[in-house]
């Protein structure tokens, strides 16, 4: 088999997972500190796309600042989503709380959709791209575009990784996903650590969503192959372990790639779903699944 | 220092504590003791704010503590080493004791109190990189008893610490609270092991389902005759 | 305070589930309407002067799920037209029950299903998906609802169609089978190959689509019709609805160096998305992309990517149709696009036209009457519709049901090639305006 065509399809699967990666992570930051299966992450990715076409289309903004203002904005909207709904619903609801949130995670996907839709009008806003160059990769031509979005992921990711190691919140952060009543006991608030995860996972999505934009256009309904996909990546290494949703997501990545090439014509969700049921089967705690509960270690 | 006042507390319907009134002095090494389901834990998680009681007063350096939230109340100088002491199993010994300064944001004083951690118990230095998840049991101990000093509690509440530990162990963990006393920390102690408690303490009261019933100084209560019988044991 | 923000939260989502539940699913008219089979075997036995006349119109599209957008085109079309007879036809007001499909066949037999036991829909009228047609047709048969114009379109549908003579209750289609239409891009490129405006190395060409009802039976069409005119089909590939990266499917067929790929979505996201990419992977390869210009902005997403790029679809080529685009932008605030909005337009007024004979020849509008309408008139031929904004005529004959005629002065896509975002004629030749390009 040719070589090129390797190195093709693996550079395929890789920008691919950047973003399985970072949506992922998300996911997983949500799901570990807050135990909830967060089922409107899809809405804070189509939430940043059209932060980013209307200040990069409406407002003529420059691409980057365009993404600043995404994240932002989605960190904002996490944050308030996270006060308004989570919040109260945590206080109130003790040993049902996986169940609850997960409900409204569910009905909030449904509302933020509806929303768009009223706001936004059924209509698809799309960009040729945001960078007019291509950058010659080992050979292969490849748009700026994709390029720069696996970056900001992968850079997104890294400060990620650098503020909840080495910045004394991220430890919080970490100190909350490992044990509620330890971090309670040395000082932490909780409530604010929750909305910052909260904010941190939306915004994570929302810069996702932004930097596809030229991919992905953004319209209501644009959040829920992402969310499928994320959902499968976590599914796959175990939820809430966020290191190893960044691997699962290139596993995946280059996974679907692979198997699109190989099988193509349809299969690829077989091929997909052949492995997670591999995987539940031989290792129900998922590909890094561990005992001991911790987002990031 | 700490002034308890009727204090009730429980689960959602089921209520554990009727009326519990205490009081702790600056200084003093307190222990409350009590059988199994007696309401001790319940007690101290109450005083911690991990369990909003139901009713009474919780008073800490005259200011009233009621129903805060557990933060709030190791902010205001109160350290909760809880019976399952709630370590950060993934993370590092150093930054679970790094955790238990976290409401501390002097870097000195951060290192101060880790040195003197340290020093009180040498074997959290060698093991510092160390999981916590990993460590022995009585290391574990040791270790949340580190957590709970690094945030220069004014009153260390420990909850059964001798608990599913080897005696020679045990020992040691009684050693260390002593010692800590006599530095001058003050120190309330939950323990089934009424005996040994109250040889080290200054004072001790008696919880027996949900109510204080004796109150006293820990010589005098060596020579109850009713806790000889029921807890002490007739050697 | 806190009880406070509580309530607003709890308000907000109440508003924000009220708004979903108006958008798209049921209009007013459509709920609190239990009672309506009863009302209508009141009717049907003997109607009484003091109940008002009423025929329900259940319109199925897709008004949510991914192709959501045309079922919006759908319902502001339909609504242009009745409105402009005031949803009267003789003494009958005519309501519409709006029917989500979601483009899922479970949910739209569901749906629809729902729509005549509980709100007694009369007709049915349009639909897009062509997944869900094959339950429907059994539903319509069942329940004997005539159906209008679904736009889901396949040979299945056809077979089925012809079958058994109780499948007539789907009173024809509003799109034609689609090698009725594939044919044409067949021919434009053989006629390109002829001419010597094209001279592909091989006759090799990969076939494309969504995974799904109306992608399958378009690429089992022209891939027929390719292989007549003498290309071999090297591979097929078929993706999600929902999927906008193409670069795995993509990087096979460049590694299969073919002159031609040919296919369609339904995805409006995905289709301009695997345009771009197709691009930026440099293949070298024409592309016939049927239905890129389907829903308005797909321009903007493409960019010049579209250059060279095939497709098959109908302009606003006259005034009148000019007029419609422009109103219907101005009152709805989105771009309509022929083949969704215009083409819905189009039969929505055929379909009033049938209404207003049934009502001229028997004074009465019911489920019975409409379908003998349907079937002695339209059906044959007689009852025609002329006054399109897209076609010259649309008309039915025995011999082509359950499609239109297809051709010439009938039913007819013309062939384009795009440009900088406009699409150019390019056959057939009567109304060519350039000769095919080759990238």
């Amino acid at each position: 088999m040719d070589l090129a065509i390797i190195q093709d399809l693996l550079m395929t699967g890789f920008l691919r997972g950047g973003l399985y990666a970072s949506m992922a992570v998300g996911l997983a930051l949500v799901f570990g500190v807050m135990n909830i299966c967060h089922f409107a992450h899809g809405e804070y990715y189509v939430l940043g796309a059209y932060c980013a076409y209307f200040a990069f289309v409406t407002l003529g903004l420059n691409p980057i600042l365009s993404l600043l203002v995404a994240s932002v904005l989605s960190f904002l909207a996490g944050a308030i989503s996270e006060k308004l709904l989570f919040y109260p619903l945590r206080k109130r609801s003790k040993g049902e709380w996986i169940m609850n949130a997960f409900l409204l995670t569910a009905g909030l996907s449904v509302v933020l959709q509806n929303l768009f839709r009223v706001f936004f009008g059924m209509k698809y806003r799309g960009i040729t791209q945001f960078w007019k160059t291509t950058f010659h990769v080992l050979g292969m031509s490849l748009p700026a575009d994709r390029i720069i979005a696996f970056f900001i992921a992968m850079v997104a990711i890294a400060a990620l990784w650098l503020f909840l190691k080495k910045t004394r919140i991220g430890r919080a952060i970490r100190a909350v996903s490992q044990d509620e009543n330890g971090a309670k006991l040395v000082g932490i608030n909780l409530d604010r650590i929750q909305t910052l995860t909260f904010a941190l996972g939306s915004m994570l999505a929302g810069l996702g969503g932004a930097s596809m934009l030229s991919l992905s256009p953004a319209y209501p309904y644009a959040g829920n192959k992402p969310l499928i996909s994320s959902w499968f990546v976590v599914t796959i290494v175990g939820l809430g372990n966020v290191p190893g949703a960044i691997v699962g997501g290139f596993i995946v990545g280059i996974f679907e790639s692979v198997s699109f090439f190989f099988l193509g014509s349809g299969w690829q969700d077989v091929a997909s779903l052949t492995l997670l049921i591999l995987l539940l089967l031989f290792k129900p705690t998922g590909l890094f699944g561990t005992q001991i509960k911790s987002v990031w270690e | 220092m700490l002034e308890i006042e009727n204090l009730q507390a429980g689960y959602d319907r089921l209520q554990v504590l009727w009326d519990v009134s205490m009081h702790i002095r600056e200084g003093e090494f307190v222990a409350l003791i009590g059988a199994n389901g007696a309401g001790k834990t319940t007690t101290l998680r109450a005083i911690a704010g991990l369990l909003t009681p139901q009713g009474g007063c919780v008073r800490f350096l005259g200011e009233n503590i009621t129903g805060y939230p557990a933060h709030r109340i190791c902010q205001a100088g109160i350290s909760f080493i809880t019976e399952e002491l709630n370590l950060f199993q993934a993370m590092s010994v150093e930054e679970n004791l790094l955790l238990g300064a976290y409401l501390c944001r002097n870097q000195n004083l951060i290192k101060t109190n880790l040195d003197k951690v340290f020093s009180f118990f040498p074997i959290l230095a060698e093991r510092r990189k160390q999981l916590a998840g990993t460590l022995s049991g009585g290391e574990r101990r040791m270790l949340a008893l580190g957590r709970g000093l690094m945030s220069n509690p004014r009153l260390l509440v420990v909850d059964e610490p001798s608990l599913g530990l080897a005696p020679i162990i045990v020992l040691t963990v009684f050693k260390t609270l002593q010692e800590l006393h006599a530095q001058g920390v003050t120190l309330l102690l939950v323990e089934q092991n009424v005996t040994n408690t109250l040889q080290i303490t200054d004072r001790a009261y008696l919880l027996e389902r949900g109510k204080i019933t004796l109150a006293a100084s820990s010589k005098e209560l060596l020579e109850n005759e009713y806790l000889k019988e029921t807890y002490l044991g007739k050697r | 305070m806190k009880k406070i923000l509580f309530e607003i939260t709890l308000l907000v989502l109440i508003i924000g589930l009220l708004l979903s539940a108006c958008t798209p699913a049921a209009t007013p008219e459509a709920v609190s309407e239990e009672v309506a089979p009863a009302e209508e075997t009141v009717e049907e036995e003997a109607p009484p002067a003091e109940v008002a006349k009423v025929l329900k119109v259940g319109v199925l599209a897709p008004f949510t799920g991914p192709s959501s957008r045309v079922g919006e085109e759908f319902k502001y079309s339909v609504t242009m037209a009745f409105d402009a007879i005031d949803w009267t036809v003789g003494d009958y007001k005519i309501e519409a029950v709006w029917i989500d499909g979601e483009s899922d066949p479970e949910k739209a037999t569901r749906a629809y299903e729902a729509a005549i036991t509980r709100d007694g829909i009369n007709v049915g009228l349009l639909n897009w998906d062509a997944s869900e047609v094959i339950p429907l047709m059994d539903l319509a048969a069942k329940y004997e609802v005539p159906h209008f114009f679904a736009m889901g379109t396949s040979e299945d549908i056809d077979i089925k169609y012809l079958s058994d003579e109780k499948y007539t209750f789907w009173m024809g289609k509003g799109w034609p089978t689609p090698s009725k239409l594939t044919i044409n891009y067949v021919n434009a490129l053989e006629d390109a190959i002829t001419r010597g405006l094209w001279s592909p190395t091989e006759k090799k060409v990969v076939l494309y689509g969504n995974d799904d009802e109306w992608s399958r039976g378009f690429t089992k069409a022209i891939g027929a019709q390719l292989v007549d005119a003498g290309w071999e089909i090297v591979d097929e590939e078929y993706i999600p609805i929902g999927e906008t990266d193409f670069y795995p499917m993509l990087t096979k067929i460049k590694s299969l160096d073919v002159p031609l790929m040919a296919g369609t979505m339904d995805d409006a996201a995905g289709f301009p998305a695997m345009i771009k990419q197709a691009r930026e992977k440099d293949l070298k390869c024409l592309i016939v992309a049927d239905g890129l210009g389907w829903v308005g902005e797909w321009y903007d997403m493409t960019g010049d990517a579209s250059d060279y790029v095939i497709d098959q679809i109908p302009g606003w080529a006259t005034e009148k149709a000019v007029a419609f685009k422009d109103e219907f932008t101005e009152r709805w605030g989105i771009e309509p696009s022929p083949s969704s909005a215009g083409l819905a337009f189009d039969e929505a007024n055929f379909f009033i036209k049938v209404l207003q004979q049934t009502y001229q020849d028997s004074g009465e509008l019911t489920s019975a009457s409409v379908y003998k309408t349907g079937k002695e008139k339209m059906m044959t031929g007689e009852l025609t519709y002329t006054d399109g904004i897209l076609m010259q005529e649309y008309k039915f004959l025995p011999e082509t049901m359950p499609d239109m005629v297809v051709g010439e002065g009938y039913f007819v896509f013309p062939v384009i090639q795009y440009f900088g975002g406009a699409g150019k004629t390019i056959w057939p030749g009567e109304i060519q305006e350039q000769d095919m390009q080759v990238p």
